[in-house]
């Protein structure tokens, strides 16, 4: 009993390490207050601003009035209110590149484990498909996805999902095969322990800080991707208001209202410049010896 | 003349390494001096600051993260602290060379063994010719032992013992008055050990070059040294002849502890008797005489009083156990 | 050496394959038969069916994926639903553009980024180095199309300074070139830096030092020409995340090149036509990354030996 509480309180005070240098990181705690920021105003969005009322609404005879007290980010081409369809878009966004984010990681570490752990032909075959995969330059291979799956917010995150997959996959399969060879785990396959065992108790948790840090890194890419696909028109359809969406419709008026791009574009860039201040953090934190 | 004789004086040595918060006090206040043609072992565990202590020598600390506190390291009468850059260059590789412990990440992966060997000799003769500087690689070469056409192989050609001979090469080809060699065999087999130690004191015979060898290894110091010095926690707490050190009765705990530890063939023994404890956390020292919550023989004063130095000819220890009795 | 060269070759054929494989396999999810999609929704069914007999359509889908194949290997990437007119030839007409905007976007890069990456690293913790990363992390987390969008505002509508769209003259060329190339230098200039501040941690730069020799020779002949390996990868790899950005860099700026002929297709359901796009720019991208490897085998010393034993 006392032992299992030693291994308990050790990892608790492994994490609050981690924090603590975490925290020592001034560019990743400005991350983590942006995106905290971000995060509280997307869950929030609808009691901020009601989305029917102000998000979807259309009111020409307000349209592509500049920023003013009515309407701090001012209208679009619709008369609808820019901060109302940022803060909904940021719903859209992070919900995007998190759950994306998460699908991509599951499957990715599905197939890397078994890659990585049983080697041999499985091996091989999963590590040729990844290889054909990333061949293609991961925008065009959401693109392909997205245009045969239709728009849609689901059909997008199937499409970024699917392209993040074979990244995910390289970087468990690579931690799993330097774990597998270590000294402890031969110690623990010669002591009976079973394979599923040693995943979860040996391999998994020295995977984990690697696949954060992707992970971090990956929301940034997906939230990127995603706009990139709904500014072509491939991804969120308007009225919805994502960002890329928004920036397409912007482009029209781009000549007499610019603030129409601005706002949008700082909120993608904020978004996705945080994560990856955050996750260049996490992998400092991780892993100090690789500061100096 | 005593100041022709001494090559190295290191006087009242401090360096502190600082990062972050913390400060680690890696040499504490050491004194240590080198004559020509002597081979000094530098001995000591892991941590005890003897890397640092030769990193010093040739001011090849990081800029960043150590500074040298104060002393002063006088190299045939100049003070290396002060050099210039400049003046500092022209002595590594040329004056003093040092050698490092690891062999496999020692060389440059994508140049020839000959280019590296002739980059040192053209760092420090710049008039020579192209076949002069081949024939010079050649003929070190042969005297670690290599034959001539390997110069033109990289260094993932050779095994561990061979490239360590590589390094020795390198170190050697240009003549330096002193080697400093920074466990050069511990990454090595015990044979290859064996074959490189000799090949060294050959060398250091022929050539005149004096060293300090750095090693935790007893046995290495007692076969190749002349005198030797024990660091712990960035001081010299013994020193004296190899006679001294290793057949004398009277030492330091700590060196008693070390030799203690090691299995004696003649001896039956059913335990070995390691030193308790560990290391003190260089960030945070004990008080008093650094070794004394280790000590078997601890006293009162041992806590809070720096030990004196207490000499019996050129044997030097320091401990308040010695250092009462008559100085 | 070239059975070398040839035997890397051979062996990208079934990757190749295997990518052709994936995208034909993700566009046959595509709601829509090739009948339907090329007479349009009005179209009697009777016609839509015998077209799509013709076309082969009802044949079982390794039978449909075979014939692809075979065809390509004739140089036949099928017809557009569009115009009937074959695939290729378009993508032929639309290639110049792209591979110009390309181009010259990695020669920006690589001849930006390396060098002050490499800068960065040397002096490291300098004010130099703080502003570089830090402009480094802001550049790479633009989406680059609106950094195009940007630029066209200040710069053709401001300024009235350059064209906005359309590719005549090498004028229109300079913003979605700069554009296309920021973000990507950004990731870039980022893991130079981090290669160079790994190589520079090495043993072996510490035994230059100790020889005596410059910081200059220390920087450049021991730890550049060893980091330059995996900056090599790095370039190769970002080569094909801007094959993506020019997509919706060409988007943007107008620019008449492939990516802008995917996203028309897409939207017209031009299976073929974004196929044989989609396809191409994979094997481009594939054969960057031989490119490579083949520079690996050359210049790194240990692989070059194990490959002349093979």
């Amino acid at each position: 009993m006392e032992a299992v509480n030693k291994t308990q309180t050790k990892k608790n005070s492994q994490i609050a390490e981690i924090w603590r240098r975490l925290r020592k990181n001034k560019a990743a705690m400005i991350g983590l207050v942006i995106i905290s920021i971000f995060a509280f105003f997307a869950i929030f969005a609808e009691n901020i601003a009601s989305y029917e009322e102000f998000a979807v609404k259309q009111n020409i005879r307000e349209r592509l009035q500049p920023p003013s007290s009515e309407h701090i980010f001012g209208t679009d081409g619709y008369g609808r209110d820019v901060f109302a369809r940022l803060i909904h878009g940021g719903r859209i966004s992070l919900t995007i590149g998190i759950v994306s984010t998460a699908v991509s990681v599951f499957f990715g570490a599905i197939l890397g484990s078994m890659a990585g752990f049983y080697g041999g032909k499985i091996d091989n075959f999963i590590t040729r498909i990844t290889d054909a995969v990333m061949c293609i330059p991961a925008i065009l291979l959401a693109l392909c996805v997205a245009s045969a799956l239709g728009n849609g917010m689901i059909n997008l995150m199937i499409a970024i999902s699917i392209s993040q997959i074979p990244g995910f996959t390289r970087v468990i399969r690579s931690v799993i095969l330097t774990l597998r060879d270590q000294d402890y785990i031969r110690a623990a396959r010669s002591c009976g322990t079973s394979d599923a065992r040693i995943i979860y108790k040996h391999i998994l948790p020295n995977a984990i800080g690697p696949i954060i840090v992707q992970a971090t890194m990956a929301i940034s890419d997906m939230i990127l991707t995603a706009a990139g696909l709904s500014f072509i028109g491939m991804g969120i359809a308007p009225p919805q208001p994502e960002w890329g969406t928004m920036l397409s419709e912007a482009k029209e008026h781009i000549r007499y209202a610019p603030y129409l791009i601005a706002f949008p574009g700082i909120s993608i860039v904020l978004n996705a410049l945080s994560f990856n201040l955050l996750g260049d953090g996490l992998r400092d934190a991780l892993d100090p010896r690789l500061k100096d | 003349m005593s100041n022709n004789d001494l090559l190295l004086e290191i006087k009242d040595l401090e360096i502190t390494y600082r990062s972050d918060d913390t400060v680690v006090q890696a040499v504490n206040g050491l004194d240590l001096s080198l004559k020509r043609g002597e081979t000094l072992g530098l001995v000591g565990e892991t941590g005890a600051g003897k890397t640092t202590t030769a990193l010093s020598i040739l001011r090849l600390l990081p800029e960043r993260t150590a500074r040298i506190e104060k002393g002063e390291i006088l190299f045939d009468g100049t003070n290396l602290l002060t050099a210039t850059i400049g003046e500092m260059r022209a002595i590594r590789g040329e004056r003093i060379s040092m050698i490092f412990q690891d062999p496999m990440t020692s060389l440059n992966p994508v140049l020839t063994v000959g280019d590296q060997i002739a980059e040192a000799i053209l760092l420090h003769n710049e008039g020579l010719s192209k076949q002069q500087v081949q024939d010079r690689v050649i003929e070190i070469l042969g005297m670690v032992g290599i034959t001539p056409e390997r110069r033109n192989d990289y260094p993932h050609q050779f095994s561990g013992g061979m490239k360590q001979r590589v390094v020795i090469a390198i170190a050697l080809s240009c003549n330096p008055e002193l080697l400093i060699a920074d466990e050069p065999t511990t990454a090595l087999d015990v044979t290859i050990q064996a074959q490189v130690l000799s090949m060294m004191a050959e060398l250091k015979n022929k050539l005149g070059t004096s060293m300090i060898l750095i090693t935790h290894d007893l046995g290495i110091v007692s076969q190749t040294c002349d005198n030797v010095a024990v660091m712990y926690a960035g001081e010299i707490i013994e020193y004296g002849t190899v006679r001294d050190i290793v057949l004398k009765d009277k030492h330091h705990p700590y060196t008693d502890g070390l030799f203690g530890s090691i299995p004696d063939l003649k001896k039956d023994t059913d335990r070995l008797t390691p030193i308790e404890g560990l290391m003190p956390d260089p960030s945070n020292l004990p008080s008093g005489c650094k070794f004394h919550p280790r000590c078997p023989k601890c006293m009162e004063i041992c806590k809070t009083v720096q030990p004196g130095l207490y000499r019996e000819g050129n044997h030097t220890i320091a401990c308040h156990l010695y250092a009462k009795e008559g100085q | 050496m070239l059975k070398f060269v040839l035997k890397r070759i051979l062996l990208m054929i079934p990757t190749i394959l295997l990518v052709i494989l994936i995208v034909f396999s993700i566009m046959n999810l595509a709601p829509g038969s090739p009948g339907r999609l090329i007479l349009g929704q009005t179209a009697p069914q009777e016609a839509v069916d015998q077209l799509n007999e013709e076309l082969g359509y009802n044949n079982p889908f390794l039978v449909r994926f075979a014939n692809y194949i075979l065809d390509i290997c004739k140089g036949d990437f099928g017809n557009s639903y569009r115009t009937g007119r074959p695939v290729f030839e378009e993508v032929l007409n639309r290639l110049p553009v792209t591979l110009k905007l390309s181009t010259c976007a990695i020669i920006l890069m690589v001849s930006i980024g390396v060098p002050i990456g490499i800068l960065s690293a040397v002096k490291q913790y300098s004010a130099m180095d703080y502003f570089f990363t830090i402009s480094a992390m802001f550049l790479a987390a633009f989406p680059v199309f609106w950094f195009g969008l940007m630029m066209i505002l200040t710069f053709s509508l401001h300024l009235g300074w350059l064209p906005s769209n359309g590719a005549e003259t090498w004028r229109h060329y300079i913003m979605p070139i700069i554009t296309l190339s920021l973000p990507y230098l950004a990731i870039v200039m980022r893991l130079t830096r981090s290669t160079m501040l790994e190589t520079i941690r090495q043993d072996y730069v510490r035994t230059a030092r100790a020889k005596g020799a410059s910081e200059k020779t220390v920087i450049f002949k021991h730890a550049l020409k060893n980091a330059l390996l995996p900056i090599i990868t790095i370039i190769g790899m970002t080569f094909g995340l801007m094959l993506g950005g020019a997509v919706l860099t060409e988007t943007v700026f107008s620019l008449p090149g492939l990516g802008t002929m995917i996203v028309t297709a897409i939207r017209l359901k031009d299976i073929p036509q974004v196929m044989a796009a989609v396809i191409l720019l994979s094997v481009m991208f594939s054969f960057i990354m031989l490119i490579v490897d083949l520079l690996y085998a050359a210049i790194d010393p240990r692989i070059k030996a194990m490959y002349k034993k093979g």
